[in-house]
């Protein structure tokens, strides 16, 4: 009942976003076919600097499946754009229905589950997202010849989908505050791309949120802290917006 | 059920400094359709929110069906219906998702009623929310209330937007529901008109406070207008116990009663007037002199009334 509700209300942005994620993963794979062949096809010597790198060594790093798809899948555009589609999936709910909320108050709920229900639908939803593009983006792959091993395509998917946690506690918080989709918007968005720049500020990376989505980089003495950061944001922002709901007269 | 339906004592609800709701009591047995009446900010809409538990009071106590409105509001919702003011709905979904969703939330929810509600009123099931007219959607927000078959239904102005014939139809199937005795319903308007074809109890708030509350007919009773000429006694009548209001114009006396008129006949008849006639007032008039008796001023507000 209250997730058929939540469903309704989250279908269109979830059918939305499941087609921005398979564009993207298509972006991703032709790049990966796009740089390849542009590199492959230059004449520039192998030792000619693009960049900071040489030729060379740019195609060694393109040339790697594995590690094209690391790095602008699970760590790129695919990483960023998941945590946009779940700020915009948390965005919604009975929080930011002002003129329906008698009427949805009015049914026989308790009115922390209507919180609670959301972010559990949203976090559903966001990863439902991710493995269905993730599924597009390495079946594709594969019938063009490249294989990408399915054990390391599980787990970076989870790395990839955890740190999206963060960002549905921080939104259901500020949604339950602000009560209007497009100024939640204002707010998390901006702050979401603020702090990519914000964790790479040596004091603040031990705490970065995107640290587990990036594997490779993450270091072990890190973890605990990025964890600690998720687990404040996701477990403090669904508890702040039933504090804020519950308190709430309407 | 035994006892009333709805009891209020005291209920207050104070948004900042001003208050919504201040020291309301009322009663609603049980068969009734009672009428909450008052203009636009009365505190009508305050009252049935808090009954619903969708806000607290700052004081006082509310049962609905014997419960708590606070401590068991949750087992209210599940037997009594609500229409809320803003009849937006969920304005993305269509009709049928509506219905599918709002029936999925109570057991006793029946989609054959729903159905034949909507073929009744010619409503298509496909149709988007957003795009039916403000009648529609009362009628709508009325077919998934009724489709459940609460015990009482608390309606805030749900005729607003319907033309008068559905108006009619609206009142009479509410009239309908309530005939066997063991459901109510609250109906929260401003429409007297309505009220007074229907209703057999009112309860007439203003500023958040009852100004009158009882049996219909009975109010209707004690409230007349007598009209008489002669040398009267106007400053020994505005003491009378039953009057509310009495002007003179040269030997010309209006005398507005707020109960026992024939007392106030027979005591009349003392001073042998030349000229003497008793008028049955109207539910607007009834309602100004009652809030001009409780000594405030509801002309401005009175305008919202119709």
């Amino acid at each position: 009942m209250i997730a058929l509700k939540l469903w309704y209300d989250s279908r269109s942005r979830f059918f939305i976003g499941v087609v921005v994620m398979i564009v993207i993963a298509f972006l991703v794979l032709w790049s990966f076919y796009a740089v390849n062949k542009s590199m492959s096809h230059s004449d520039a010597a192998p030792n000619a600097k693009i960049g900071l790198q040489t030729r060379s060594e740019l195609l060694k790093v393109w040339s790697n499946y594995e590690t094209i798809i690391d790095l602008t899948w699970y760590q790129g555009f695919g990483a960023t754009s998941i945590a946009i589609l779940a700020i915009i999936l948390a965005m919604g709910g009975p929080l930011a229905q002002s003129h329906s909320v008698h009427l949805t108050l009015s049914l026989p709920i308790r009115r922390y589950c209507w919180p609670v229900a959301q972010a559990v639908l949203t976090i559903g939803l966001t990863v439902t997202m991710l493995i269905i593009s993730t599924a597009v983006l390495l079946s594709v792959g594969a019938l063009m010849g490249h294989t990408y091993p399915p054990g390391r395509a599980a787990l970076n998917l989870l790395l990839c989908a955890v740190p999206t946690v963060a960002w549905v506690g921080l939104t259901l918080a500020v949604g339950s505050y602000v009560l209007d989709k497009a100024r939640t918007a204002l707010i998390v968005i901006p702050t979401k791309f603020i702090s990519v720049f914000l964790f790479t500020l040596p004091v603040m990376r031990a705490w970065d949120i995107g640290r587990l989505g990036r594997p490779i980089n993450m270091h072990p003495d890190y973890s605990w802290r990025t964890l600690l950061l998720l687990i404040v944001f996701a477990v403090g922002g669904v508890v702040l917006a039933v504090r804020r709901f519950e308190r709430l007269d309407y | 059920m035994e006892g009333p339906m709805v009891e209020v004592k005291d209920l207050s609800k104070q948004y900042g400094a001003s208050p919504a709701v201040n020291r309301l009591s009322l009663q609603v047995p049980a068969g009734s359709l009672f009428g909450l009446l008052g203009p636009n900010g009365a505190g009508k809409s305050t009252t049935l929110k808090m009954l619903m538990g969708i806000c607290r009071p700052t004081s006082g106590h509310a049962n609905v069906l014997g419960m708590d409105a606070q401590t068991e509001s949750l087992k209210i919702r599940r037997r009594v219906g609500f229409i809320p003011e803003d009849k937006s709905l969920y304005s993305d979904m269509i009709v049928r998702d509506f219905l599918k969703v709002y029936g999925s939330f109570y057991p006793d929810w029946s989609a054959t009623k729903a159905s034949e509600l909507l073929d009744h009123w010619q409503i298509r099931a496909g149709q988007r929310i957003r795009t039916l007219s403000k009648g529609t959607r009362a009628k709508l927000m009325l077919i998934a209330v009724l489709s459940r078959n609460p015990e009482l239904l608390l309606a805030d102005e749900p005729t607003d937007g319907m033309d008068v014939e559905t108006v009619e139809e609206i009142l009479s199937l509410l009239l309908r529901w309530i005939s066997n005795g063991d459901r109510s319903v609250i109906l929260c308007t401003h429409r007297l008109d309505e009220v007074e074809r229907v209703c057999d109890r009112i309860a007439l708030i203003n500023l958040g406070q009852t100004v009158l509350d009882g049996d219909l007919d009975e109010i209707r009773a004690a409230y007349k207008l007598i009209q008489a000429s002669g040398t009267l006694p106007i400053a020994e009548i505005r003491k009378w116990p039953e009057v509310a209001e009495a002007t003179m114009e040269g030997s010309f006396v209006s005398i507005r009663t707020c109960s026992h008129p024939e007392d106030v006949m027979k005591r009349l008849r003392a001073y042998s007037p030349v000229q003497f006639e008793i008028f049955d007032m109207n539910l607007r008039e009834i309602y100004l002199c009652a809030v001009e008796r409780q000594g405030g001023n509801s002309h401005d507000r009175i305008k919202t009334l119709v």
